[in-house]
């Protein structure tokens, strides 16, 4: 009883050390927005009668152009105590007389316990890859469109309920890091239990919605990165990822995740490279598309670009940005979900808080329709000029 | 065994709830400056040094690429916010958290360029870059007789120590406060009849753009030569500026700032200060040639 009593005040006594010093927190409240001029962007799409009537698609060609704002954001940010700060971001997309589209892009705690420790706990921005973490917010990156397999169907920014935890350790010519995470992951098409894509849902076949605010079924999902940076005291990165979860509401089925990466900054090129293959197993929505519940995707992203001379007293960055992503069913089958996009333009710096560009995008997407022995496919070309505000 | 758990237990405890009461009293000290800057960098590195067992000090990098990122800039001003003391070294890191800050107590080491508005605050304290001891030991003769200083609002604690170090050096001093833009004309050119030489203090309301186009082309007109307070403002025209030893502010700075602490005020004496002699005056060598002055090595260094 005697050895209890004293455990139970040694309990106490380390509640009581690893209770914070008060201290007063400010909220710094900081944004950017994205303003954007379609100068005229072109569509055709192509499909089969059965295909275009099953998935709900006009055929035809469509021209749009005309201004939106692609994004406003506001991040806000504050120091809870030393070394522990809340971090969130809030986007409004799609504005017009009202908000369609609010999102709670990520809302974490973030610990530094130690100079070269980190962990965060909350809506966390997954750690996968580089694009996700350092290259989402259009004032991260030169370009005016993410590479659309990873923002439009993976869904970028990748972010998920759980938390992490990373350790670099610093060494000559390079650091090492490594990060691990528990997040709910993602699940099924919104208002399915057995889909993880849905061509015949609207907006299904993006995995973006398929990360819900709850986990939906009993299993989280796990995943690692780790990468050299600094290599040679240099901004040269390269790294490896990994993700793992069971996306079906049964908790039965899988979806794994791995990617690499490399990111160079040098003699005033800037290059990004990442590779990504996807692997779903037991995807009842998507077999009526490639043919088999289980399908890979596999595919990759390479960004560059060049700091030119300045040209008025204004820095411009040029760039080119060239995509490729292919799905397939897992069962050796002919059928292929394409995507390839080829972008160019140019970033000028006006000042350190706006930017202005402008991109010439074009893109070919083909999905098949194995259920209805169909296909579609898109054609798109057009122009965007962006004007990207940081305040 | 279970006897001296005990008695080790309440030692345990009352050292766990000193190393609380020593946390809880160590203040938290943020060093910002200039990422690439080498000189901030030793300046930063002694202050860090003479800090480190009263303090715990801590680092973060100003770079221009960073504080675009509206990410990055949120984050870094929400910590700098919680730290009990700012020690910001340059132009642009003081100007950053003296616009973002609004109650932690800022000290400033290195500066040339502010606004005086700024530093009106009595949490703000500092040093200033440019040394006037060595303006006055170092000058020509002819200028000790009504030598001119413009300056804003906000620059007198600096204005009071450069008097002082001017009775010190048997310097005779005219002064004119120059409250708004639209007030520089008027003030610069009565000062220009009164003095032989014009210091102007570095408010960008004065050296920046237009402004100092101006008083440059005063300056020419009247022949009344110009020291400036950086760099910058020498390449327009001005004749030299004072540069401060890195070594001399960082210990003059270590000294102030361990004051600051121990007092627990925002209020030393003096609360804008200047450092002591020993630097360097910068020339511009074709404004000097204009006005007949003869550069005294090794003190006058011809700007690159």
């Amino acid at each position: 009883m005697r050895t209890s009593s004293v455990w139970r005040k040694t309990a106490a006594a380390a509640l009581l050390a690893a209770l914070p010093v008060a201290a007063s927190a400010k909220i710094v409240f900081t944004g950017y927005g994205d303003l954007r001029y379609n100068t005229g962007l072109r569509q055709e799409v192509t499909a089969a009668p059965a295909t275009a009537a099953a998935i709900g698609a006009q055929t035809g060609s469509l021209i749009s152009r005309g201004f939106s704002a692609d994004a406003i954001g506001l991040f806000a940010a504050t120091e809870v105590q030393e070394n522990l700060q809340f971090l969130t971001d809030i986007t409004f997309r799609r504005i017009g007389t009202q908000v369609n589209q609010l999102s709670l892009q990520y809302a974490y705690l973030h610990w530094t316990p130690l100079a070269n420790t980190a962990f965060n706990a909350g809506k966390l921005t997954l750690p996968f890859g580089y694009y996700n973490e350092n290259r989402f917010y259009s004032f991260q990156r030169t370009t005016i469109i993410a590479p659309v397999f990873a923002s439009g169907i993976l869904g970028l920014p990748i972010a998920d309920w759980g938390v992490s935890g990373s350790q670099q350790l610093p060494l000559k010519g390079v650091t090492p890091e490594l990060t691990a995470y528990v997040v709910n992951g993602y699940g099924s098409v919104p208002g399915t239990k057995t889909s993880m894509r849905s061509a015949a849902l609207p907006g299904g076949l993006a995995l973006a919605n398929n990360i819900g605010a709850t986990d939906n079924n009993n299993k989280p999902s796990v995943g690692t990165r780790l990468r050299l940076k600094e290599i040679g005291g240099a901004p040269v990165e390269v790294g490896a990822s990994y993700y793992y979860g069971l996306w079906d509401s049964s908790a039965l089925e899988p979806m794994t995740m791995v990617g690499s990466h490399a990111h160079a900054s040098a003699y005033k090129f800037d290059v990004i490279a990442e590779i990504l293959h996807l692997n779903v197993r037991g995807d009842q929505g998507f077999v009526r598309s490639i043919g088999d519940t289980s399908w890979s995707s596999t595919g990759g992203f390479v960004v560059l670009a060049y700091q030119a001379p300045p040209v008025l007293g204004k820095a411009i960055t040029p760039y080119l940005q060239g995509e490729y992503f292919r799905s397939k069913p897992n069962n050796g089958d002919a059928e292929r979900e394409t995507m390839r996009t080829l972008t160019g333009g140019a970033m000028v710096r006006l000042s350190n808080q706006v930017q202005l560009k402008g991109e010439y995008l074009h893109l070919i997407y083909e999905i098949p329709d194995r259920a209805n022995a169909g296909f579609l496919r898109l054609d798109a070309d057009g122009a965007f000029l962006s004007l990207v505000v940081t305040f | 065994m279970t006897r001296a758990i005990g008695p080790l237990f309440r030692v345990c405890l009352l050292l766990f709830l000193a190393c609380r009461a020593q946390a809880a009293g160590t203040p938290t000290v943020v060093v910002f400056l200039e990422q690439d800057d080498e000189r901030s960098q030793r300046i930063g590195g002694i202050v860090q040094s003479r800090l480190k067992e009263k303090a715990d000090v801590r680092w973060f990098p100003y770079s221009t690429e960073n504080m675009s990122n509206p990410i990055y800039r949120g984050r870094l001003i929400a910590s700098l916010s919680h730290a009990q003391l700012v020690v910001a070294i340059g132009d642009n890191p003081t100007g950053l958290v003296l616009g973002e800050l609004d109650e932690t107590p800022v000290y400033f080491i290195g500066v040339s360029l502010i606004s005086g508005t700024l530093m009106q605050s009595p949490r703000i304290s500092g040093l200033m870059n440019y040394s006037a001891d060595d303006v006055f030991a170092n000058m020509p003769k002819a200028w000790s007789r009504g030598f001119g200083i413009l300056y804003t609002p906000g620059y007198e604690p600096v204005v009071d120590s450069i008097k002082a170090a001017a009775r010190l050096a048997g310097v005779t001093i005219h002064e004119r406060r120059v409250a708004q833009r639209g007030a520089l004309p008027q003030s610069a050119e009565s000062l220009m009849e009164d003095s032989p030489a014009i210091w102007v203090l570095g408010d960008p309301l004065l050296v920046r753009e237009a402004s100092f186009e101006f008083l440059i082309e005063r300056s020419l007109a009247e022949r009344v030569p110009l020291v400036s307070p950086s760099a910058s403002a020498t390449r327009q025209g001005a004749v030299f500026h004072s540069q401060a030893k890195a070594e001399d502010l960082a210990a003059r700075a270590s000294k102030n700032i361990l004051a600051l602490l121990k007092t627990g005020t925002t209020d030393p004496r003096p609360r804008i200060d200047l450092p002591p002699s020993g630097g360097l005056l910068l020339y511009h060598q074709a404004a000097a040639q204009r006005f007949g002055l003869a550069p005294k090595p090794p003190t006058w260094v011809k700007l690159q």
